[in-house]
């Protein structure tokens, strides 16, 4: 029901009501149908993060991520500025509907908010977290200083695969946490005897890689196959190989995990095993590389 | 409905209604902002209000923003 009066719209208050609450300010103008799309627009983002983490790790993924989120950011922007110009377009002929009302305003604004912080909670302890690389211990895989997106969602729809590069809490320091690759998983037999890794007594395939970091420090890189999952890892020549690791079977519901820079790591080889629930997530994509740029992206393509 | 409730109004109160009555009840309503959008232009017309919504509103957009973009830093 339209209520006719002499009421004017405002163009602070509707800036004030769109920056609270994107879409709000349209509202305020009487643009219901305008102000509920930017609003509910508004709310695309955790979806758009759901979706990224459900999706094959993939740079397009992380790239398409990044553009939803910037237009998201965008709608924001603009809900502002389409606020501030309706109101001052509708200054002097304005109708004031039943939804006028600051109740309805206050709801909204509630609504937006409570979105956001639990959207923000959702998505950082159970969809992707970051985490910033401290040390080299994952070189060449990560590097000191790369920021990583860590996806939670994996390990929900399938198993830990031997070859992930995972996150997981520290079993003697639960509050830390470390990222290492899966070597053997539960019920395999595993031995490291002079940097050599042994499988169910098989040997890991190894071939000799050229990379960025044998170049730059002096040491030897490979590629990796463990169960079909090609990674490469690095023996750096100047520092003492890494302690063997004595034949053992890993335990039902353990793995076993190893740092790719193989000498410069502590790993299950000091630590023992990793409980499988202390995984959280693996590492799919390296969304703020530290050396180059060239190495952002999904590190498994 | 409403007709009927009128109707019905006018024949117990048996008062003569001008012909202009219904332009008269609406003007009266347009001079007359709604209360509540009256209340909140009268408290923003302080300025320190005014600069306590804005803040407070900017704020809110923050906050919303870096929800948005969370996901990529580090705790």
């Amino acid at each position: 029901m339209s209520i006719p009066n002499a009421s004017t719209r405002s163009p602070l208050i509707a800036v004030i009501l769109s920056l609270a609450a994107t879409g709000l300010g349209q509202i305020y103008c009487g643009r219901i149908a305008r102000g509920l799309v930017m609003f509910l627009g508004s709310l695309l983002f955790a979806p758009a993060i759901v979706l990224a983490a459900l999706l094959p790790p993939a740079t397009i993924v992380l790239v398409g991520l990044l553009l939803a989120l910037l237009t998201v950011l965008g709608v924001y922007v603009f809900a502002v500025v389409d606020a501030f110009r309706l109101a001052r377009r509708g200054r002097h002929d304005f109708h004031s509907m039943d939804y006028n009302h600051p109740l309805v305003y206050a709801l909204i604004i509630l609504v937006g908010l409570t979105y956001s912080a639990g959207g923000l909670y959702f998505i950082r302890s159970s969809v992707f977290e970051a985490f910033l690389i401290p040390t080299a211990s994952e070189v060449p895989t990560l590097l000191p200083g790369d920021r990583i997106l860590v996806n939670k969602m994996t390990y929900q729809r399938r198993l830990v695969r031997r070859g992930d590069e995972v996150v997981f809490r520290v079993p003697s320091q639960p509050e830390l946490r470390w990222v290492k690759r899966v070597i053997a998983l539960s019920g395999d037999t595993v031995e490291v005897k002079d940097n050599e890794v042994f499988v169910n007594g098989q040997q890991l395939s190894r071939t000799a890689a050229l990379g960025a970091a044998a170049q730059a420090v002096n040491g030897e890189q490979f590629e990796e196959t463990n169960a079909g999952r090609r990674y490469q890892i690095f023996l750096a020549a100047d520092t003492k190989p890494s302690r063997d690791y004595p034949k053992a079977k890993v335990p039902e519901g353990m793995c076993f995990m190893l740092g790719d820079n193989r000498n410069n790591s502590r790993d299950s080889r000091t630590m023992g095993f990793v409980a499988l629930g202390d995984v959280l997530g693996d590492v799919q994509y390296r969304h703020w590389p530290a050396a180059t740029w060239t190495r952002f992206g999904c590190l498994t393509e | 409905m409403n007709d009927k409730l009128y109707d019905l109004w006018r024949q117990r109160a048996d008062a003569e209604v001008p012909a202009d009555f219904a332009d008269r009840v609406m003007d009266a309503v347009r001079r007359e902002p709604l209360p509540s959008s009256k209340g909140v232009r009268v408290l923003l017309d302080t300025p320190a209000v005014r600069v306590a919504a804005c803040i407070l509103a900017c704020l809110a957009c923050a906050c919303r923003m870096a929800a948005v973009i969370a996901v990529f830093f580090v705790r």
